[in-house]
C-alpha cells in the first residue's frame, strides 16, 4: 500500500500541485438499536476509501474514492487537480503551505479486549440488557430505548513532505434511553458511554448500569416543574460545564472560524478573557478518551493545547492551513469524519481544568440560585459569542440547599460574560463522551470539567 | 446506463436460494460538487461520486441490515449473505409483520432538472461569485462564507414481495453566511435556498437576505425583564418550532410507546381552528419529494392537523404492521439538507414536506397590532417530545413596541408548551417562503410556512 500512496502523491506533484496528500480510512463494527427489550436496528457497517486533496495557489482540490486501485487513485488525483486549478483561478486569499513533519509511524489500537474477537450475540445482548434494566426499573417505566455501536479500523496519512502514518481506531459506544409516565406526565431520561479502545471490563459500564442510570433521570424528572425565567447564581455540574467550555467557548477557538471573521475571539489573543482560575484545556493525547488520537487526519502529531492560561486565552486550534496563515505551527486539530469528507478544524477531549472548590462549599453561599445538571444539547453563534444549552435537570437552591427540581430549563448569555462571572472552580474533573457536528460531519469528542459556579445566569422558562 | 433496478433484481435472483424470507435491496447512485468560499474568496472545490446498496434481511422474525459500497452484483448478494448472518445471531420480533406489497406509485414532477445534473465547476464558481457579490451591500459585512452544493442522484427500491421502484432527482443548495461588524459589535446573518430545479435558486437573493440580516441585527440590547408576551414568528422561526413539535411527536413509534405529548390526541382538537399542517412527499419539486419512500410504499399526501384538530400519524411499514394498517410512506433515509438519501443510514420515520397552508396577512400587519411584544426571526432550538414544552434562544429577535420594531434583542429566551403554542394562535400570514432546516437533531425539515402570531409566551433576558 505505501509504495502506491507514495506514487500517487509524487504524481500529484508532477501534475503542478505544491502539496498532495491521500489519507485511506477503513472501518467495521456493528450497530444495534433496541426498542422495549426488541431489536429494530441490526446493522452490519464497513468500509474503505481513500481522499486526495491537493493545493495550489492558496486553494483546494479534494476528491475521494472508494476503489483503491492505483488507475482509480490517480484518476481521483487529476480530478483533485483540476477542481484545485479552477479554484485557484478565484482565489484572492494566497498563502504558502507550511505542513509539519515529516511524521513516520505505525501505532496499533492499545485494547485488552479486541472487539472484533467478541461474538454479535454479546453486542445484541448488551443493548438488550440495557433496554431490561430501565424497563424493569419501575412501572412508571413505559418504554425504553438503547443502543450499542462499535467500530474499528485504521486511518493512513500519507503526504508529500515524506509524511506517512498509520493508526489503529477502536471504539466502543452505547446509550440507553428511559421513557416514564404517572398522573398525566411524561419524561425522558438519558444515559451514553462512549471509549476508544475496547470492550474492556470496569472502562465500559455494564448494561444493567446504563440502563439503571437512564431510568433514574427519568423517574427523577417525573416529579419536575416546569423551569422559572429570569437571572440566577447557577452552579453547573461538571457535565453541563463541559459541555458549555466545548460549545461556547471551543468552538470560538477553532482557527479557521477566528480567520473567517466569525469568532468573538478573534484580535483577543494573549489577553484575559476569563477569571485568573480559569485554565481550558484540549488534549486527544489522553488514553481511552472518546475524542482521543494520535495523529490528526492529515498526519500531524497529536498534542495537549492550553486554550487558556490563568484565563488568558493561550492557543487556538490549528490545522496545517490555518497554521500556515497566522504563520504558525499546526497542532494536530485537523479531523475529517470519513474519507469522503475534508479534514477541518475540531475539538478533541476538553475540558476545564480543576481547582480547589468542593460542591458543598459552592452550595453554602448560595441563598437563591439553580444547580443545572448534565446537557440535552446546545449550541452557539460564535460570531456573538451567544450560546443556549438544554440542561436535563435542574434544581433549586434555597439556602445552600437543593429543592425543587425543574425539567427543560435552558440558559442563554454571551461566552465573556460568562468566563469573567465564574467564582468558583470545582475539584472533581469528569469526561463525557459526545458526538460534535460541524460542516456536516460528526466526529467523537469529549467534553469535561468539574463543578463551575457562575454569577447571573439567564434562564428562559414557560414559568 | 444500466438502471440500478437491474442491479437490485439481479442480486435478489441470486439471493433466492438464501435463508432468507424476506429481502430488501436499497441502492443509491450519487454525484456531487461542493465549493466552499471563505471571507469572499474560494476556498474549496469537492467532487463526490457515492454509489452503493443497503439490504434488510427477515428471517423467522429476526432481521438485519448490512451494505456495501458498491453496486456490483457480488457484493450485494455477499451483503445480504452478512445480514442473514446477523439476523440469526440476533433475536425474535413478533412486532414484525411484513415488508411492504407492491402498489401504484403516484407520479411526482419537477424532481429532475438537466441543467442542475450537467452544472459544471465553471457554473458553481459563477453562482457562488453572485452570492457573494449581493450580500456586499455595505462596509460594514466584514465575514462572507458561501456554501454551494449541487448533485444529483438515481435510487431505487426492490423487495422480494415485488416492489421495484427507481427515480432519479437533482438537488442545488446556496448558503450565505454573513458577519457584521461595527466597532466591536458582531452579528451574524444566514440565509440558504434549496430546490431540486434552478430557476427556484436565485443566488442574488440569498446573498441580499442574509447580508440584510446581519445588518439589522447590529447594536443589539437586552431586554433586562422576564415578561409574558405577544410574539410574531417570522417563517423561517415558525419552521423550526412547528416542524419540531411536529415530526418526533407524531413518529407512531414514539405515539405506540406512550413517549410523546401528542399521545391520546387523535382526532382531538389541538390547536387555533384555522391551523392546518400537510405532509406531502409528492409535492411538485419538493426537495424530500419522491415517488416511493425508503421502503418503496408510495408518498401521499396527508393531513397531520386540520383545521386545529389532529388528523395522522406518520407510519413506516413497521410501525404500520403493529397497528394493523398501512404504511403513510413515511420511512426516509435522508441526509443533509441536499435532501439526498444515504444507504448506509437505516429506514427512520420522518416528515416529508411539511405545508402549513396560508391565511391572511404579513408580519408587518400582525407587528403593527401589538403594543409590546417580540418578533422572532430565528430560534434553533426545539420542544420536548415528551412534555411538549419549548424553551429556547431567541437567536435573532427584535423588541415590539407600539405597532413597530424598535430594538434587536440579545440573550433572551422564549419558553411556551406546544398544546399552547397551537391554542394560542391569534393569526396565520398569508406570506409563506420555503424554509429548508437541518434541526439540532439530526432532522432535514423542508417547510412551506407564513408567519405566525401568539398570543403569549414567556421571554425572559
Amino acid at each position: 500500500m505505501e509504495d502506491i500512496l507514495r506514487n500517487v502523491v509524487e504524481h500529484g506533484l508532477k501534475e503542478a500541485a505544491e502539496f498532495v496528500e491521500i489519507r485511506v480510512q477503513d472501518f467495521a463494527g456493528v450497530y444495534v438499536r433496541v426498542v422495549d427489550g426488541k431489536i429494530r436496528n441490526l446493522v452490519n457497517r464497513g468500509e474503505i476509501g481513500a481522499a486526495i486533496r491537493v493545493f495550489g495557489g492558496g486553494a483546494w482540490g479534494f476528491s475521494s474514492t472508494n476503489n483503491l486501485g492505483k488507475q482509480s487513485l490517480l484518476d481521483a488525483l487529476k480530478n483533485a487537480v483540476s477542481l484545485m486549478k479552477v479554484a485557484e483561478k478565484h482565489t484572492e486569499t494566497k498563502f504558502k503551505l507550511h505542513p509539519v513533519g515529516p511524521f513516520v509511524e505505525h501505532l496499533s489500537a492499545r485494547v485488552k479486549e479486541r472487539i472484533t474477537n467478541m461474538p454479535i450475540e454479546d453486542k445484541i445482548k448488551y443493548a438488550i440488557e440495557a433496554s431490561n434494566a430501565a424497563k424493569k426499573k419501575d412501572p412508571k417505566i413505559v418504554s425504553t430505548s438503547s443502543m450499542y455501536g462499535d467500530s474499528v479500523g485504521s486511518v493512513i496519512v500519507c503526504n508529500s513532505v515524506g509524511t506517512y502514518v498509520e493508526e489503529e481506531v477502536s471504539y466502543v459506544s452505547a446509550s440507553a434511553v428511559a421513557y416514564a409516565y404517572e398522573h398525566g406526565m411524561r419524561s425522558e431520561g438519558h444515559h451514553n458511554i462512549g471509549v476508544t479502545g475496547g470492550f474492556e471490563h470496569g472502562r465500559v459500564e455494564d448494561a444493567a448500569t446504563l440502563g439503571d442510570k437512564a431510568a433514574e433521570k427519568a423517574l427523577r424528572l417525573l416529579k419536575a416543574k416546569p423551569a422559572p425565567a429570569g437571572k440566577f447564581y447557577c452552579i453547573f455540574d461538571p457535565h453541563l460545564a463541559g459541555l458549555f467550555i466545548h460549545e461556547a467557548f471551543g468552538h470560538a477557538c477553532e482557527a479557521d472560524t477566528v480567520l473567517n471573521g466569525e469568532s468573538v475571539l478573534e484580535k483577543r489573543m494573549n489577553t484575559q478573557v476569563g477569571v485568573e482560575e480559569l485554565e481550558v484545556i484540549d488534549d486527544p493525547t489522553i488514553w481511552g478518551l472518546y475524542g482521543s488520537y494520535k495523529y490528526d487526519s492529515e498526519g500531524t502529531k497529536a498534542r495537549k493545547k492550553v486554550l487558556v492560561r490563568e484565563g488568558i486565552l493561550n492557543e487556538f486550534l490549528q490545522s496545517t492551513e490555518t497554521a500556515s496563515r497566522m504563520k504558525l505551527e499546526a497542532n494536530g486539530s485537523a479531523r475529517a469524519s470519513g474519507y469522503h469528507v475534508q479534514p477541518i478544524v475540531r475539538m478533541s477531549n476538553t475540558y476545564i481544568s480543576p481547582r480547589n472548590w468542593t460542591f458543598e462549599e459552592m452550595l453554602e453561599d448560595i441563598k437563591e440560585g439553580i444547580y443545572a445538571k448534565g446537557m440535552n444539547y446546545g449550541y452557539t453563534d460564535p460570531s456573538k459569542g451567544q450560546f443556549t444549552f438544554k440542561c436535563e435537570e435542574a434544581y433549586l437552591i434555597e439556602n445552600g440547599k437543593l429543592s425543587t427540581i425543574f425539567r427543560d430549563a435552558a440558559f442563554t448569555g454571551t461566552i465573556l460574560d460568562i468566563l469573567r462571572n465564574i467564582d468558583a472552580i470545582g475539584k472533581d474533573v469528569e469526561h463525557m463522551p459526545g458526538i460534535c457536528g460541524k460542516g456536516g460531519q460528526s466526529i467523537r469528542i469529549t467534553s469535561g470539567g468539574p463543578h463551575i459556579r457562575v454569577k447571573d445566569v439567564v434562564f428562559g422558562g414557560i414559568v | 446506463m444500466v438502471e440500478l433496478l437491474d442491479f437490485g433484481l439481479k442480486a435478489m435472483r441470486s439471493a433466492e436460494k438464501l435463508d432468507a424470507d424476506q429481502i430488501e435491496v436499497f441502492l443509491a447512485d450519487t454525484k456531487m460538487l461542493t465549493m466552499r468560499m471563505e471571507r469572499g474568496t474560494i476556498k474549496s472545490a469537492h467532487s463526490l461520486t457515492d454509489s452503493g446498496a443497503s439490504v434488510r434481511v427477515f428471517w423467522k422474525k429476526h432481521s438485519a441490515m448490512s451494505y456495501t459500497t458498491s453496486l456490483n452484483q457480488d457484493d450485494i448478494v455477499n451483503s445480504i449473505k452478512t445480514a442473514i448472518s446477523a439476523a440469526k445471531a440476533g433475536r425474535i420480533d413478533p412486532n414484525f409483520t411484513s415488508l411492504p406489497e407492491p402498489k401504484p406509485l403516484p407520479k411526482v414532477v419537477g424532481l429532475y432538472d438537466t441543467n442542475v445534473d450537467s452544472f459544471s465547476i465553471e457554473d458553481a464558481t459563477c453562482m457562488l461569485m453572485d452570492a457573494a457579490k449581493a450580500a456586499k451591500i455595505d462596509e460594514k459585512i466584514y465575514s462572507l462564507n458561501v456554501f454551494l452544493g449541487v448533485g444529483s442522484q438515481r435510487v431505487a427500491v426492490v423487495n422480494s414481495l415485488g416492489v421495484m421502484c427507481e427515480d432519479k432527482c437533482t438537488s442545488l443548495g446556496v448558503s450565505v453566511n454573513v458577519v457584521a461588524k461595527v466597532g466591536d459589535d458582531m452579528s451574524s446573518g444566514s440565509e440558504s435556498k434549496f430546490s431540486r430545479i434552478i430557476k427556484n435558486v436565485n443566488p442574488d437573493g440569498v446573498g441580499k437576505k442574509a447580508a440584510e440580516h446581519a445588518i439589522r441585527s447590529l447594536n443589539a440590547k437586552t431586554i433586562s425583564t422576564t415578561a409574558t408576551l405577544p410574539v410574531v414568528l417570522d417563517p423561517k422561526a415558525a419552521a423550526v418550532i412547528v416542524g419540531g413539535a411536529l415530526t418526533a411527536p407524531l413518529n407512531a413509534e414514539n405515539i405506540q410507546r406512550g413517549r410523546s405529548y401528542l399521545c391520546g390526541k387523535m382526532g382531538r382538537e389541538i390547536g387555533y381552528d384555522k391551523f392546518t399542517v400537510i405532509d406531502d412527499g409528492t409535492l411538485p419539486e419538493g426537495i424530500l419529494s419522491l415517488g416511493f419512500d425508503a421502503e418503496g410504499v408510495p408518498s401521499q399526501r396527508k393531513m397531520l392537523i386540520e383545521n386545529g384538530v389532529l388528523k395522522n400519524y406518520i407510519y413506516d411499514s413497521y410501525t404500520a404492521g403493529i397497528e394493523k394498517r398501512d404504511s403513510t410512506g413515511n420511512a426516509v433515509r435522508i441526509s443533509g439538507g441536499m435532501g439526498f438519501a444515504d444507504y448506509r443510514r437505516p429506514p427512520y420515520i420522518s416528515t416529508r414536506n411539511l405545508i402549513i397552508p396560508e391565511v391572511k396577512g404579513s408580519s408587518e400587519d400582525f407587528i403593527s397590532e401589538i403594543r409590546e411584544g417580540i418578533w422572532l426571526c430565528e430560534t434553533d432550538d426545539l420542544p420536548n417530545i415528551a412534555t411538549g414544552e419549548f424553551s429556547g434562544l431567541m437567536a435573532e429577535a427584535y423588541k415590539i413596541e407600539k405597532g413597530e420594531i424598535t430594538y434587536p434583542i440579545k440573550q433572551a429566551t422564549i419558553g411556551i408548551n406546544m398544546l399552547d403554542f397551537f391554542k394560542n394562535i391569534e393569526a396565520i400570514g398569508s406570506d409563506s417562503r420555503q424554509i429548508v432546516a437541518h434541526g439540532i437533531d439530526g432532522i432535514v425539515r423542508n417547510t412551506f410556512i407564513p408567519s405566525i402570531m401568539v398570543k403569549a409566551a414567556r421571554i425572559a433576558g
